[in-house]
């Protein structure tokens, strides 16, 4: 009796649960928040403090151009859709340029306040770049170690601060005007709304431009430095503004910083471009006044917890690594940032100096020898392109101007290119030296195909697995790498470099130069590469530099001093942002992988029931 | 020998434990690189050899590393513990805000760990051998085996990812207003202002980290409270007092449990620096801004001062909590001498 009714039970139940028709799907209702949440990864202490912005890479800095803002800014839609760089009116409103490419005069945009209500004008500006100055122990090469100005005339330290002081920059007195309006300094006012940047050297608009939307071209209230103890010591900065961010021209202010955790933002009350209209944000996104009162990003280093806030409605956007991108890929809800002309360039470098990677035929046999594409498969997700350097596709006509070919895995060429080095099947050859992070989970993976792959032409591959700051402790300048060579070891990956500034000259400097500061692993120098880059402070006729370009391009085709594998198309190499687009509809990136930013810039986003500018 | 001048002798002693440890931690993480500079300023080191320089000299670290050691030591008899270049401030002040931090996580963990391990140690004992003891050991066994950074995760999936009742990470929620710092410990603080949204809202951050703590630890006082309790629980003296016709229930709390609880002190203490260790795992994941979260950071960067200052000050701890600890056994057990 009791079994019939509970058979009963169960068909009765399952004929009135088939019964319900299933729900219909409805339309996403308008979702805008009022507080946007962002988790990133690490905590900005570089961004936060402007000061540090000379000792280190700003990185990530989700300050620039929601918070601080440029001379002048780059143009996304161009940028990102159709692959060429074009910089547009910030900060400056208009400029002018020598015809010797030495130059250049910006017009600033009158009427502009920094959040605290201090007026924006030219002295700002100058005292920022002298700063630099001051805190590069007044080097020449106080932008980005490149020595563009003659400074021989300048003569700026605690005692132009101290009248400096004295006077303000609002209204400066006599005194303080004779100093900034000073045509032998490099850089120089012309009245309020004018500055000067007279260059030692010639160099093209598309470079010194990308030098000013870098890191050190974000401007602050220089006012407020003088009003909170000044810059501090070359060594000893003024740690004030670690926790006191200084006021930016920008559409957010900073309300809270909350050490290791997160940093708040509301709207800036006083931000210029509060009445644009929706055609000039169209034209400049960048300008976007915001779209949301207040916006929360949140230090989280662990990718788990990042992935549960935006799973569980805490953080509308995340920065999402590898670890968690099966997750994402998984999820319908979730979309992220991905981009056609990727930035950021993964490489073998092979250490010209030291045996047997100082053997050209060596090095071509590596080139023929690694699985691009396996290592983009497996690595990157499928979410790269082959590229041939050191430039990257996103520097349009600067990038690849001889349109030669990447290398492509060719073992029986890499084998005849070792037998022709006298190495058969790789016979007398020692192991080489692969060093790479301990924790880059990414880099080891990469690393043991890159293993695979040479053993498979008889070249034995030893991975060496060291703290990331002593894989960095040899690495330094072209001179120093070779005092470093045995240190540096045969191989080293680059896994994600990315330029410091906007300008196709970095990645020449930094990569194959031996005027490279910082980036020259391979330790590789040629008299025909070094003559093409020469070109970038010998002329401003770029179409002279790309004719070099060409040239020198073949040679390194030829050196092989690096293997070129892909550059990536997800934010982060092998992760990226991810938004719930529930929420979210889009966002734009600023387009400075490295040198400003890794962050969305969250003044553009736009929310699910928006109309888009 | 007198409470007194037994704390002043083992001060003295911790002195000489100090410099050991300064000593042995400063040669150990220099002799990792030879320029300290070029491992934390990266590329800035080559781009501005003149800011490199001026770290160098600041530092003195173009001095014979005795003399650099020395200038450390007169520096931290100052109370200076050197300045830390991946926060760009003085070590002293970074550990000032973030100890706090990680103490409120250990406390929460110890308060844990005890409710949790006296209640079932207790009851391991009263039901030795029995169905509970044996349900009691599944459950320590399970926390004992797993590291605090797996307990963690778990937690995060359990409480924030599936049922949505604790926040996955931080201190305190960006839209709860921060009470004013006084002491530090933010808990103690919203208390302090009568802030009980902060109270709430802080309690609730800190519950998952501690618990992620506390069921990795818990297992090993259950053990010990329960072999503890039945070896004393044969001695001659609760013997004598159940001959004397005392209720069972005084038997056991008046003679037995404070007799058990003595080596418990002892583990408590060594806990409590187990907690301090396992909380750099646990503050990573929760985001929880401590001095472990920071330890991560200086170890990543080759942070020497940030290193050098957190082992001083985690090694002053232990001093500390053994000698709490030395002190607490007499006071549990008056035949103990000091």
């Amino acid at each position: 009796m009791v079994a019939v009714v509970v058979i009963a039970v169960i068909i009765g139940g399952t004929a009135y649960y088939l019964s319900i028709p299933p729900p219909t799907p409805t339309k996403p209702q308008p979702t805008i928040p009022k507080l946007l949440v962002i988790d990133h990864n690490m905590y900005p202490i570089t961004s936060l403090n402007q000061l540090l912005d000379i000792q280190m890479l700003p990185w990530p800095n989700y300050m620039a151009f929601t918070h601080f803002q440029t001379l002048v800014s780059v143009n996304l839609t161009s940028y990102f859709k159709e692959g060429r760089i074009e910089f547009l009116p910030c900060l400056a409103t208009s400029w002018e340029i020598s015809e010797d490419g030495k130059t250049y005069i910006f017009h600033l945009r009158e009427g502009v306040k920094f959040d605290n209500g201090d007026p924006f004008n030219s002295y700002n500006v100058w005292v920022q770049f002298y700063g630099f100055y001051w805190l590069a122990s007044n080097g020449s090469n106080f932008m980005y170690g490149l020595s563009l100005f003659d400074v021989r005339n300048v003569e700026y330290g605690p005692a132009t601060v101290e009248i400096l002081n004295r006077s303000g920059l609002a209204n400066p007195t006599t005194e303080a005007l004779a100093i900034m309006e000073d045509k032998s300094w490099p850089i120089y006012c012309e009245g309020p709304y004018k500055i000067v940047f007279r260059l030692a050297v010639p160099f093209a608009k598309e470079f010194f431009f990308g030098m000013l939307t870098g890191h050190q071209g974000l401007l602050y209230d220089a006012q407020y430095l003088l009003d909170h103890g000044g810059y501090g010591e070359p060594a000893n900065l003024n740690p004030y503004f670690n926790e006191h961010v200084f006021p930016g021209t920008g559409p957010y202010k900073v309300d809270e910083v909350a050490v290791n955790s997160y940093v708040k933002f509301s709207k800036n009350p006083n931000y210029w471009g509060n009445q644009l209209s929706k055609a000039e944000i169209k034209a400049n996104a960048m300008l976007d006044p915001g779209h949301v009162d207040q916006v929360v990003v949140n230090t989280k280093l662990d990718d788990f917890t990042r992935y549960t806030d935006l799973a569980t409605g805490q953080a509308h956007m995340a920065a999402i690594l590898s670890e968690n991108w099966r997750l994402v890929k998984a999820n319908l809800n979730f979309s992220y940032a991905a981009f056609e002309t990727p930035a950021r360039n993964i490489a073998v470098v092979m250490n010209t100096v030291i045996f047997p990677t100082n053997i050209t035929k060596v090095r071509l046999a590596i080139a023929h020898a690694i699985d691009y594409d396996r290592i983009i498969e497996q690595v990157y997700f499928g979410q790269a392109v082959r590229y041939f350097g050191p430039n990257t596709p996103n520097y349009g006509t600067f990038y690849n101007p001889g349109k030669l070919p990447p290398y492509q895995r060719d073992l029986d060429k890499a084998r005849r290119y070792l037998e022709e080095a006298g190495f058969p099947n790789g016979k007398g050859l020692p192991s080489l030296e692969l060093k790479i992070g301990s924790g880059d989970t990414i880099g080891m993976l990469f690393a043991t195909i890159v293993q695979e792959n040479l053993g498979e032409i008889g070249i034995d591959v030893k991975i060496l697995s060291l703290l990331p700051a002593l894989i960095n402790a040899p690495v330094g300048s072209y001179q120093f790498n070779l005092e470093h060579a045995e240190e540096i070891g045969h191989l080293r990956l680059n896994g994600g470099y990315a330029p410091d500034f906007l300008s196709p000259s970095n990645f020449w400097l930094a990569f194959v130069s031996n005027r490279s500061l910082w980036g020259n692993t391979g330790i590789y120098s040629s008299p025909k590469v070094e003559w093409a880059v020469d070109k970038f402070s010998q002329t401003a006729n770029t179409a002279e530099i790309i004719e070099a370009l060409k040239i020198a391009e073949e040679q390194i085709w030829n050196d092989a001093p690096i293997a070129w594998v892909c550059t990536t198309k997800l934010w982060m190499t092998a992760g990226s942002y991810v938004w719930d687009n529930r929420i979210v509809k889009s966002v734009e990136f600023d387009p400075n992988w490295t040198g400003v930013t890794d962050s969305p810039l969250f003044n553009t986003v736009i929310f699910v029931g928006e109309e888009s500018p | 020998m007198s409470r007194l001048s037994y704390v002043v002798r083992r001060m003295l002693l911790a002195m000489f434990v100090l410099f050991g440890v300064a000593l042995i931690t400063f040669t150990l993480t220099h002799a990792i690189s030879a320029n300290p500079v070029v491992a934390f300023l990266g590329k800035a080191a080559s781009i501005h050899p003149e800011i490199a320089q001026a770290y160098i000299e600041r530092f003195h670290l173009n001095e014979p590393l005795y003399i650099q050691f020395w200038y450390y030591i007169v520096g931290v008899l100052r109370g200076d513990l050197g300045y830390s270049w991946t926060r760009g401030a003085y070590v002293s002040n970074v550990i000032a805000q973030t100890l706090p931090n990680t103490l409120q996580i250990v406390f929460f963990a110890l308060l844990m760990t005890l409710a949790l391990g006296i209640p079932l140690g207790i009851l391991s004992c009263r039901y030795y051998n029995r169905s509970p003891d044996h349900g009691i050991r599944a459950f320590y066994l399970a926390g004992i085996c797993s590291p605090a950074f797996f307990v963690a995760l778990v937690l995060l999936l359990l409480f924030s990812y599936f049922l949505r009742v604790l926040p996955t990470g931080g201190i305190i929620s960006v839209e709860v207003a921060r009470p004013q710092r006084v002491t530090g410990f933010i808990i103690l603080d919203s208390l302090l202002e009568g802030n009980w949204a902060a109270l709430v809202d802080t309690v609730k951050h800190v519950l998952m980290p501690s618990m992620a703590l506390a069921l990795g630890n818990f297992g090993y006082l259950v053990r010990l409270l329960r072999s503890s309790l039945l070896e004393v629980m044969q001695t001659n003296y609760v013997r004598t007092a159940r001959a004397k016709g005392l209720s069972e229930r005084t038997v056991f709390l008046k003679h037995a449990l404070r007799n058990a609880l003595v080596p418990v002190v002892t583990l408590a203490a060594l806990m409590t620096m187990w907690l301090v260790g396992s909380a750099i795992f646990v503050e990573n994941i929760f985001a929880y801004p401590g001095v472990g979260h920071y330890l991560a950071q200086a170890l990543g960067n080759l942070d020497y001062a940030a290193i050098l200052g957190i082992t001083l000050v985690f090694t002053t701890m232990i001093v500390l909590v053994n000698l709490v600890a030395d002190i607490l056994y007499t006071v549990l057990n008056p035949a103990i001498e000091l």
